[in-house]
Order: C-alpha cells, then structure tokens, then sequence
C-alpha cells in the first residue's frame, strides 16, 4: 500500500508539476500575446494618422470574419460564401437592435453575437449533407437569398442609401472615431484571434480537424459529426455577425447594396493568401486584400487630368495581383524555396566517401499535427542491394517509417521534427527531408502504400503503361535498359490475361501484383513496400513471395518492407528492425530466436507488453534486446 | 519518460509559439509601413497653386462601366479649365480614388481625400453604395460632396453636404408623367391614357414608383400595369408580356442602357405597338440605346437628361469641344454629368478665390444658381431648403434623319423635395 501510495503520490506530483509547467508555458505565451498587441496598438496610435488607423479598422473587422471563415474551410473543411451576407445580417441586426429595442452599445455587440450564432445553427443543415463544390453552392444560394431579403425590405422601407445608425457615445466621447474606435475594435479582433486559436486545443477543435480529415473515422471515434459541423457554423457565423455589427457601426449604415458576392468571394481570397485553418495567416490575407487596392490607389491613381492605362486598369492589376500572391500560397513557394536551399547547402557540404551506398535515419523524430509523436529517436541503415523488414504492432510507427523516407502527405499533417534522412549513392549525399513527395518519387525513392494502391478506374494495362513510361525516363537518365511491358509481364505472368481488366475490380492479391509491377517498372533505386499482405489469403500470400523475391534482387538501393506477419518478414529480409511506440527496440538479423521473440510479443505473451507505456525499452533491455 | 518527453513538447510548442509572435510583431510592423506608403506624398502639391478636387468614382466594381464616362467628362472639363488659365490664375488638380462600390473602400477614400489631401470638396460618387457611410464624416470635417447616385433620403429631408448632380429618379419619374401631359396637350394621346409602368426591384426602382404611382392619379391617368424584375435579369419577358396585355396607350421605365435593348426586344417579340410613347429615365439616354431602339422599330422612343450635350449655346459648344478634343464621345450616357460637375466646381470656385478651403466652397455651393452656360436644360441650383441640383430636363429621341440624339421635348420642370 505504501509503496503503491508513494508510486501514486509521485505519479501526481509528475503530473502536477507537468500541468503546473505546462499552465506556465501557456500563460507565458499568452503574456506575450498581450504584449505584442499593446506594442502594436500603441505603434498603431503613435505612428498612423486617421486615415491610416481607419484602413487598419477596416482590416481588423475584416479580419474577424476572414479568421472566422478560415476555422469553417481550414479547420473543418466546409467552404462557404455566406461572409458577406453574415456581414449584412449582422448589421440588418444592430441596426433592429440598436434602433428599434433601443439596447446600449454592448448588449448589441453581444445580442447580434448571438443572433449570429442561432443564424449559424440554421445555415449549418446543409452542410450536413452537403460538402465540397455542393455546399459551396448552397452557401452561395443562401447568400443571394439574405441579399434579396434585403433588397425586398429596403424597398419596402424605401432606404435606398441603407438603414443608418448612429455612433454609440460613452459621456460626450463618440467611441466609433478615431483612436478610441482603433484600441476598441483592435481589443475585439484580438479577443476573437484568441477565443478561436483556444478552440483549436480543446477537444472540439481536434473533432473538427478529424471531420476535415477522415469524417468516417472521426465518427468511429466518437465525433458527433453533425453537432460538430454545427458548432462550427454556429461559432464561425457569430463571428462574422460581430464583424458585422463592428462595420455597421463603422460606415454608419447598412444596405445589401454594399455586400456582394465579391466580397465574399474577396474573403476567400484572404484565408487563401494567408493558408488555410491559420487565424493569424487570416489576418495577413485580410490586411493584403484591404491594404493593397489602397496602396494601388494612392500610388497609380493620383493621375490628375492625364487618363492612363493605370488608372484605367486599377481593377484589373488588384485582381492580377491577389492571383499572383493566391497562386504562390497555393504553390507553397516559400516552403519550396526554403527545401531548394536546405537541399543545395546539404548537397554542396557533404563529401561522401565512408561506408558505401545506403540510405539512413539518424535520430529521426515524427509527429502529426495533434502532437501525437510517431517516431522517437530512430536510427536505422538501408545498404544498398539489402532487404530491411521493419516489424511491429499496429500504431508501432511502421507506416511512419516509411512516409519519414517517402514524405508524408500534405493532408496527414506528419512531418519529421528533426534527425537527418539521407541517401548515399554513387558518391552523392541527398538529403530527404529538404525534398517534397515528388522530388524524392524523382530521386528514385518509390512508396507502395498499403492501402489505395490502386487507381480503381485504370486498367492494368493503363496503370503499367504509365509506369513504364516513368521508368523509361529513369531509365535513360540513369543509362540503364528501359522497362517494357513484356518484362514486366514475365515477373508478373498472373496479369497477362488481366490487361484491361479495371484495376477496382481484381482480387486484393492481384491489385498487390499490379501495385508491385508498376512500382518495379518505374525501376526505383529504394522501394518502400507498406504491409504487402496486408488482408490477402495465405494462398494469395505465397503466391506473393517469390515476386517480392524477385523485386529484392532488382531494386538497386535495397527495399524496406513494413510487415506485421514475422514469418515472412524473415524469409525475405536481410535485417530485421522491431518497432514499438515508434523507437526501435531490436535491430538483428534474422533468425529462431529473433523470430520467437517478435511472435511472442504480438501475441502479446510476455509481461512487458501489458505493462506501462514507458516500460517496454527498459524491459526490452532486460531481455536481450539492442536498444 | 513519456513526461519528459511531453514536457520537451510543450517546451518546442512554447518557443515555435515565440517565434510566430516575434513573426506577427515583424508583420504588423510590415503592415504599419505599408500603411505609411498608403499616405505616402500627401500634400504634396498644395504649395503648387492648384485647387485639389477629389474623386471617388468606381474603377474596379459592378458600376465601373457607368464610371468609366463620367471619368472621361470630369478629365476633360478640367482639362479644358487648365487649358484656359485654370481658375483665377490657379489649374485644378484631381485626385482621383477608385470605391469599387465598396462602402469601407470609399470610406477609406474620403478620409484620404480629406485628410491628407485636404481636397476643397469630393466629386463623382457614381454608385449609390458608397455615399451613405462617407456622409458622417464628411459633416464632421465640412467638406461637400457634388455626388451624382445620391440615395433619395439622402435629399429628403435636406443633407448640408450632400448635393445631387443629376437628377433625382423620383424627379425625373415624375417628370416623365409631365411630358406624357404634354402628348395628351398635343393630341397624341387620348384625355386619360392607359399607362403601364416598368421599374426595377431595387430602393431605387421602389422609390421612383412610390414618386410616379400618386402623381399618374392625381393627373387623372389610368395606371393599368405595374411590373418589376431585378437589375440585369437574364429576361424581362415575363413583365413585358403583362404590360403589352394589358393594352396601355404609354409605358413608363426605369431600364438601364445594359438592360433597356433585351426588354425591347421583348417587347417586340409580345407585339408592343412600336408607334406607342415608351419614355425612360436618364441611364437609357445614350445615344447608343437611343438607336438600338430605334432600329428596333419604336419610333416613340425618349429618355430625359438634364443637360443638353448637343445644344447650339456656348456651355454645350465648350462640353462637345472639350470631349472631342480628350476622345470622348459627348453622346456618351454619363459623360456629360462628369463633365457638369466640373463645371459647378469651377463656378463655385470663381467666386470662392484661391485658396478656397472645404467650408468655404460648401458655404458656397449651399446657395447656388447657374444653368452652366446652357449646357444645363434649365438651373442648377442649390439653397439651404434642398440640394436637388437640375431642375429641369429635355426627353431625348433619336433622330434618323440626322442619324443622332434630339431633344423632343425640353424645359419639362423637375419637381422638388415634394416628390
């Protein structure tokens, strides 16, 4: 008991002290926060004149819908071209607010904020059916419908100029002018940057990101989807009608005239520009938008009596403009300029000459985008020529491996947080990490995923064709014999008579094959082959080895095959690597007593495997086991 | 191990959280300088002698196409101005702000005209969608604005700095009634004529029906349709089937020049009388929509315009002179209200001297008088009770004969406040 007490008792102080730690961290951070807004609110007060702080003003209430919008499209992944008319109805509401119940300056801010949200709810039923291009559409219907509401009601009431509204006062001070208006809505948008980078943290916002993600596997695990996607609508829309209530107040009217479907679309372009899902990014986009037709304006525009091309095109060069900056955000240009330079300075300071061709992690660390670690601390080489098995549990960090080789996909949100992952051949040293997916594809580093091998509307014939065409490309650079299809068909005989079959409709053995022969046509110089058994029959199994055999003797840079079935693992490796909670626990080669070590830890026979999370490595090293 | 390890993280999170904040500190400064380059070269010239007039007109939104005209008219004027010596010795500069019809973006416009450039007063103004939210601050800082889409309860009851430059469609609604009392006087149609009537489904439209609907009863003349669709609707079939059903000896519109051919070729195809009066307000007056209805077969075709852009006196002379010579085209829908309103500036301008600042032109133009050497149908005149601006218009046909746009009927009053 006491002892148990005392584990307990040192449990919870870790965790205290961890909570503790961790509080402080935030607290700094938010701190910091704070700071940087005061610094740049008093920079705001000092250095800009009206009109300037005016511009700001306009940016930051733009600024609170852009970062709404992109929470809806980044985090969740609901497009939507509702903003503006969530500015419209959000300043429909301040003005019945403020005019006609007569509510002091916050209660409005706070009733429209809540409308807002009620609004939300209701916009949100289509987006639970709806997603992609068709809720974009429902969103943009929708949009045309609060507009015409408008157009009807301002016609009633013959507002042609829109429904005025008089600046809120406290004491003799108009609190919609000047610099009180500037600290004001620059405290909101701060307020609002906040709340939604909280949300990110808290269970909701990691909901959110699995809906965007996967929506089934975010329903397996307990996401209620739809209230999610609800929530979302809701918080997003109570933004922008604050926002809309801010800019009501700001131009002093209201009228459906003013918010377009430009505009809206406007708002996409701000979340474009400053990356999808980043609030701060949000912020950028929207000063871009709102500061350069100004920028534009006052630079080209003073044209005096003279009518130039300029000043004839403003409209045209604002558009040319956001489009250059759209494409090169889209394009990730920065991120690919920044890998080009990391990859010239790795390739211009390493001087190989060691222990021959291999390709090798040295500490590499990976996690996802929710934190999860995948990796920790891996180490591992990959001579030229040999087969490397690497086996584990599930979530032992298998598939991880062989993406910190490959490169994650842009949409898993994994990326390596440090070591080195390089290739050493023919005298050239390339480091991985500074290349995107393609360029390591390019390099001759070929991934078969373990699953959507496939593309399930191409033949196999179609499916070949290209990678033979891939590899005929290599081929040449690399002075070697081009694929052809007839090769390929001799190591692959069970395809011949399957050559305009789809690929969607063959056996999960036969698409296995196809996957393999096009990987081999492409003739990769390292080949990383995830779970080839993966759901196969023991009979499509052994028809499955000697081709991977095969592949073993012809991939020039060695293959790395992630396996949960040991057995096979040992006939085809030359080294056997064992995964678990992504740090390698046994490097060997293969044998008896590596092989009845690995099946008793998948079947989950030994104590150590049962224990706590942390204990396997020091178990491990009780048994035997190379750390 | 798990916590140390969750600590490092948390420790990795807090110092990318420092960098990224470091990273919005550099951007907001970034930001701020650019906001600087923004007001860059502000004041510049106000030592040069020149009188600064801003212009906030739209050069990249939905009613750029009816800006892109008035721009032209506006340059010109002041081209011919400083051609000629300028005002009183001293040339005018423009300072020209693209709105979008974006109401922030005007706003923010305005505020640069007045702050930086401490223009004496703002025109242009096209779209009815910026007027609203500049009008606040420019009471506070007294600078007018010469706007030629004021919103009609920007007029009614009187705005101090608002002035309307064209005629209000209420007005001009009405006072297409009053030319229909002048066909009745010549015969041409019947004592109480069937009258059918088009307007958009916009405040606008609204407005000039709640102006036209009262003032056709009070004159005793039978309303037998009213129909309504929206701005550029792909097909107004629909409105004009009913109106040719319903068999009325005039129609009445509210179309404009990227409307008015599709609703006529309508009207054709539902059989509409050609030889029947259709008289339309002041956007389908170009001479462009004046013979493509024409060349329809409606031969009864008319617009009103307040200003005369082919009249043998000096103010329309001097306007077709100064658009040749910029390559305008003084028939044009528009051009002349851009180029009017220079004319109003420099009117007021020759009476309020060098320097003439912001309150003292608005004093000014607050009591203004002038038909602009003839190029106005009638006065222009503001006073302390309203600031309608034209008084009167001509209706506009087109004339096969000459092969351009005549006046058929001119000096029809506008009426004021009232409607």
């Amino acid at each position: 008991m006491g002892t148990g007490t005392g584990g307990i008792g040192a449990a919870g102080s870790r965790v205290l002290g961890f909570a503790g730690a961790t509080q402080r961290a935030v607290g700094a951070r938010w701190i910091l926060r704070v700071a940087v807004l005061v610094v740049l609110v008093v920079l705001g007060i000092s250095m800009l004149d009206d009109y300037q702080q005016q511009l700001v003003v306009t940016t930051m209430i733009y600024g609170i819908a852009a970062i709404a919008l992109s929470v809806l499209m980044g985090w969740v992944g609901r497009p939507s071209l509702l903003t503006a008319a969530s500015l419209l109805a959000g300043g429909y509401a301040t003005v019945y607010l403020d005019d006609n119940l007569d509510l002091p300056f916050p209660a409005v801010l706070v009733g429209v904020t809540l409308v807002g949200a009620l609004f939300g709810l209701i916009a949100s039923l289509p987006a639970r059916r709806l997603s992609g291009l068709y809720l974009l559409l429902s969103t943009m219907a929708l949009f045309y419908l609060i507009s015409d509401i408008g157009n009807i009601v301002q016609s009633k009431h013959q507002v042609l100029g829109g429904y005025f509204i008089e600046s809120p006062t406290i004491g003799e001070k108009v609190l919609t002018q000047g610099t009180t208006w500037f600290v004001f809505v620059a405290v909101v948008t701060f307020a609002v940057l906040e709340y939604f980078t909280y949300l990110r943290r808290t269970r909701l916002g990691r909901g959110w990101i699995a809906i965007r993600d996967q929506e089934a596997a975010a329903s397996v695990t307990g996401v209620r989807v739809g209230g999610s996607v609800a929530l979302a609508f809701a918080l997003t829309t109570a933004a922008q009608f604050l926002a809309g209530a801010l800019f009501a107040y700001h131009l002093s009217t209201v009228s459906y005239t003013s918010y377009t479907l430009h505009m809206s679309i406007n708002f996409i372009i701000m979340v474009v520009i400053g990356g999808l899902g980043r609030p701060v990014g949000a912020m950028i986009g929207a000063g871009i938008v709102t500061l350069v037709p100004s920028w534009m304006n006052s630079t080209f525009g003073d044209a005096t009596t003279s009518d130039t091309w300029l000043t004839r095109n403003l409209g045209a060069l604002e558009s040319v403009v956001f489009a250059l900056i759209g494409i090169a955000v889209l394009l990730n240009v920065r991120g690919r300029l920044k890998r080009r330079r990391a990859h010239m300075l790795s390739e211009s300071a390493d001087a190989v000459g060691d222990t021959g061709d291999r390709t090798e992690l040295r500490g590499v660390s990976a996690s996802y985008a929710a934190g999860e670690t995948a990796l920790d601390k891996v180490d591992l080489n990959v001579p030229a020529g040999q087969t490397v098995a690497v086996v584990g549990r599930n979530g032992a960090g298998k598939s991880s491996l062989l993406h910190a080789l490959s490169g994650f996909p842009e949409r898993s949100g994994g990326r390596v947080v440090a070591g080195d992952v390089r290739i050493h051949a023919e005298d050239r040293d390339t480091d991985l990490r500074s290349l995107s997916i393609s360029e390591r594809s390019d390099r001759g580093v070929g991934l078969i995923p373990a699953e959507d091998k496939v593309f399930a509307e191409l033949t196999v014939r179609e499916h070949l064709r290209d990678a033979i065409a891939a590899g005929a490309v290599r081929a040449k650079r690399n002075g070697s014999n081009p694929p052809t299809l007839e090769g390929i068909l001799a190591t692959f005989p069970a395809l011949h008579g399957k050559l305009d079959r789809r690929a969607g409709l063959l056996s999960g053995g036969e698409r296995q094959q196809v996957a393999l022969a096009a990987a081999l046509a492409r003739q990769p110089y390292l080949l990383l082959v995830d779970e080839p058994t993966l759901g196969l029959s023991p009979v499509a199994i052994e028809g499955l080895e000697p081709i991977l055999e095969e592949i073993r003797r012809s991939v020039p840079g060695g293959v790395v095959l992630a396996e949960q079935n040991p057995a096979l693992a040992m006939r085809l490796a030359d080294t056997v690597v064992l995964l678990e909670g992504g740090r390698v626990v046994r490097v060997a080669a293969p044998d008896d007593d590596v092989l009845e070590f690995i099946e008793e830890r998948f079947l989950g026979l030994t104590a150590l495997v049962g224990n706590e999370h942390h204990e396997p490595a020091a178990a491990t090293r009780d048994h035997g086991i190379t750390p | 191990m798990k916590f140390r390890h969750t600590k490092e993280n948390a420790m990795k999170s807090t110092s990318a959280g420092r960098r990224r904040l470091v990273a919005a500190g550099a951007l907001g400064l970034a930001m701020a300088t650019s906001l600087a380059a923004c007001g860059g070269g502000a004041d510049s010239a106000s030592g040069s002698g020149a009188f600064k007039i801003g212009v906030i007109v739209d050069q990249s939104g939905p009613v750029r196409t009816v800006s892109a005209p008035q721009l032209v008219g506006l340059k010109a004027a002041v081209r011919a101005v400083n051609d000629g010596g300028g005002v009183d010795g001293h040339k005018i500069e423009l300072v020209i702000r693209d709105d979008g019809s974006d109401a922030a973006k005007g706003v923010a416009a305005f505020r640069e005209l007045v702050d930086k450039y401490h223009v004496t007063t703002v025109t242009g103004f096209t779209s009815s969608a910026t007027i609203p939210g500049v009008v606040n601050f420019a009471e506070q800082s007294k600078v007018s604005m010469l706007a030629a889409g004021v919103p009609g309860d920007l007029l009614n009851p009187v705005n101090p700095v608002v002035f309307t430059t064209v005629a209000s469609i209420n007005a001009q609604g009405t006072a297409a009634v009053d030319y229909l009392k002048t066909l009745v006087d010549d015969g041409k149609l019947p004592a109480n004529p069937k009258v059918a009537m088009f307007h958009y489904s916009s405040p606008a439209g609204e407005s000039w029906k709640s102006a036209v609907e009262p003032y056709l009863k009070e004159v005793g003349f039978d309303l037998v349709a009213s129909e309504t669709a929206a701005v550029g609707a792909p097909s107004y079939s629909a409105a004009v089937e009913a109106i040719v059903a319903a068999k009325p000896d005039a129609v009445l519109l509210t179309a404009a020049e990227t409307d008015l051919i599709n609703m006529m070729k309508s009207a054709q195809a539902a059989g509409l009388d050609p030889k029947i009066p259709i008289v339309n307000y002041s956007f389908g007056s170009g001479a462009t929509a004046l013979e493509g209805v024409s060349k329809l077969g409606f031969t009864d075709y008319v617009a009103s315009t307040p200003f005369n852009s082919s009249g043998d006196n000096a103010g329309s002379k001097a306007y077709v002179d100064a658009i040749a010579k910029a390559g305008g085209n003084p028939n044009q829908v528009m051009v002349p209200e851009g180029y009017a309103q220079v004319q109003m500036i420099v009117d007021v301008l020759e009476k309020c001297g060098y320097p003439c600042s912001s309150d003292k032109f608005l004093d000014i133009v607050g009591d203004f008088d002038s038909d602009l050497g003839g190029l106005a149908f009638g006065p222009v005149k503001y006073d302390d009770k309203q600031h309608f601006g034209p008084t009167s218009v001509a209706f506009l046909g087109w004339d096969d004969a000459s092969s351009s746009a005549k006046p058929v009927k001119s000096g029809i009053p506008l009426a004021g406040p009232a409607s």
